[in-house]
């Protein structure tokens, strides 16, 4: 039992998927406690999606790939933001109109170039099994800007997670608050998406955080929560991976589902035994 | 608009061997090395193109509209076959489907449904045959032209299996082993007597586990591999990954599903050319 549970650790490039694991995992469920109570789920395909365009355009200009997606990353988010305010739209529709509209752009400039020695997208999307040393330390640093963040704007994010009207009847910066969440979320999701891949960073904004919201409304716990579920998916998850040979990303994002219906019915059965809610 | 087309998929790809007057025939290949073999074939009397552009996975291609009026305006289209281009057959029903077509794997043994067969250059050579005679039925006024060119590549590729024979004889045998990023040198590997102890995608396109990266990492320790390869198109990343983590001290490209864009690599013989250089610097 205890070999089971060491083998994998022989391999360094195991090692280095359980940190990554522990540090994107941990990053992307935390963030996604916002994410759900915002209605922002989409966020991880559409920033993901977009950046797309960032990297066909650094690559016909001849920049940096991963500089590229993180600027038009940005911008699409700040761009959500934006049209949410100004188009009288719900968040999740602005995603649905930039999201698409950004990758579009990205396959249409992409069928201009006719030669590609390289293949973009492969380039952008990492993989869980293969995070690089250097990967490790990007990651790092990004948790800790991620992590200092959140706690400094710990009560503003959660006054405007519950209640923007209320917020900003109360004068608390919305417009800032917002704006950082989304910067936050984009930086989040172009680096993780070169470290763990596009199915991993999507899910993982939304399933943890979607199964703590059925066994709890309260913000504190569904957040440790949200964290634990996101960090135990990939850890089981890369277990199962090792073991059954199965691919280890689509393992990890099934392993949040399953425990997004366990929750679910632990849920229901709280609810059924205690009818009075619980308070937020 | 699809001279335009046209136009712009000519500059770069192979097609820089195209003969100098305009051609009799409209030739049309799926991918960058078939347009190599054949634009040898129709020297000075076909306009061959590639379909695909340098660089892009013949496993996952998704044609646009402009590649069915190529298809549709094309006097041949000349395909792989065995599998490689499963998108080709819906593009032809959807608009070229009177252009005749040449599978150039036809009467070829498939082995394990892998359709890499033209990277042994003796398929090659069948490969040529059949251009050669489709050609030849679509455009029979240049016959002549057609057998001539084509027992010329036909010697050529002859020699290229000579050369890669003698270069594969200087590595140890106790060397001869391949971890590679997709297996496309499944035929190559056979003919020449290397060993393919695995291979990072199994299927193309599809992700590996992390069971399948911990048996390959074994099998590179036990065999004491030395190299491994991966391809310039894709990412590198789970390639590193098992060099790092087996302790393997190379890690060399190889062009495998196309061309390249260095002269080293432009044709289908100075691509393989410079390939087996690459194995044999590296297991040496």
């Amino acid at each position: 039992m205890i070999d089971a549970l060491t083998a994998p650790f022989h391999y360094d490039f195991m090692q280095r998927a359980f940190v990554t694991a522990l540090l994107v995992g941990g990053l992307c469920s935390t963030l996604g406690t916002y994410v759900v109570l915002r209605k922002l789920s989409f966020i991880g395909d559409g920033v993901a999606h977009a950046s797309f365009a960032g990297i066909v355009i650094a690559y016909i200009r001849g920049l940096n790939f991963e500089l590229g997606a993180a600027v038009v990353a940005v911008l699409t988010a700040l761009g959500i933001g934006y049209i949410n305010r100004r188009g009288h739209v719900s968040l999740d529709t602005a995603i649905g109109v930039l999201f698409t509209g950004v990758f579009a752009l990205g396959v249409f400039l992409m069928s201009q170039v006719r030669t590609s020695t390289v293949d973009l997208q492969d380039f952008l999307f990492g993989n869980i099994l293969g995070v690089g040393p250097d990967d490790l330390w990007i990651d790092l640093g990004l948790a800790a800007i991620v992590a200092g963040a959140v706690a400094w704007n710990y009560r503003a994010l959660l006054f405007t997670a519950f209640d923007p009207t209320v917020a900003r009847a109360s004068g608390l910066p919305v417009f800032f608050i917002d704006n950082m969440l989304l910067v936050l979320l984009a930086l989040t999701i172009v680096i993780s998406l070169e470290s763990i891949g596009i199915i991993l960073v999507a899910a993982l904004l939304v399933t943890p955080a979607a199964a703590a919201a059925q066994v709890t409304r309260r913000f504190v716990p569904m957040l440790l929560t949200s964290t634990a579920i996101g960090i135990g998916s990939c850890v089981g998850g890369l277990y199962i991976s090792y073991y059954a040979g199965a691919a280890s990303g689509a393992t990890i994002v099934l392993v949040a589902t399953a425990t997004f219906f366990v929750m679910l019915a632990i849920g229901r059965q709280r609810r059924r035994t205690s009818p009075v809610p619980s308070a937020q | 608009m699809l001279a335009a087309a046209l136009a712009l998929a000519g500059c770069g790809g192979p097609t820089a061997t195209a003969p100098a007057s305009p051609g009799h025939l409209d030739v049309l290949t799926t991918t960058t090395l078939l347009a190599s073999l054949a634009s040898d074939v129709g020297h000075n009397r076909a306009v061959v193109t590639s379909l695909m552009p340098v660089g892009a996975s013949p496993e996952t291609y998704e044609p646009s509209p402009s590649d069915i009026v190529r298809a549709h305006d094309a006097g041949l289209i000349v395909e792989n076959g065995a599998g490689l281009e499963a998108w080709l057959g819906p593009m032809l029903r959807s608009g070229a489907t009177k252009t005749p077509l040449v599978d150039c794997s036809a009467g070829l043994q498939i082995v394990d449904a892998n359709p890499h067969l033209w990277l042994d250059p003796q398929n090659a050579r069948h490969y040529v045959a059949q251009i050669r005679d489709a050609m030849i039925a679509a455009d029979p006024g240049g016959a002549p032209t057609y057998r001539a060119n084509a027992a010329a590549l036909d010697a050529r590729l002859d020699a290229l299996n000579a050369r890669i024979v003698k270069a594969i004889a200087t590595i140890p045998a106790a060397n001869r082993n391949m971890i590679v990023f997709h297996n496309a040198w499944l035929y190559y590997n056979r003919r020449y007597g290397l060993r393919t102890l695995g291979a990072i995608e199994e299927v193309p396109g599809s992700e590996p586990s992390a069971g399948h990266m911990a048996q390959l990492i074994d099998a590179a320790r036990a065999a004491h591999v030395r190299a491994i390869f991966a391809e310039p198109e894709y990412n590198a990343n789970l390639v590193n990954a098992v060099a790092r983590s087996a302790d393997i001290p190379r890690v060399a490209m190889l062009y495998d599903d196309s061309v390249g864009t260095s002269p080293q690599t432009r044709d289908y013989i100075s691509m393989l050319d410079t390939d087996t250089a690459t194995i044999v610097a590296a297991l040496k």
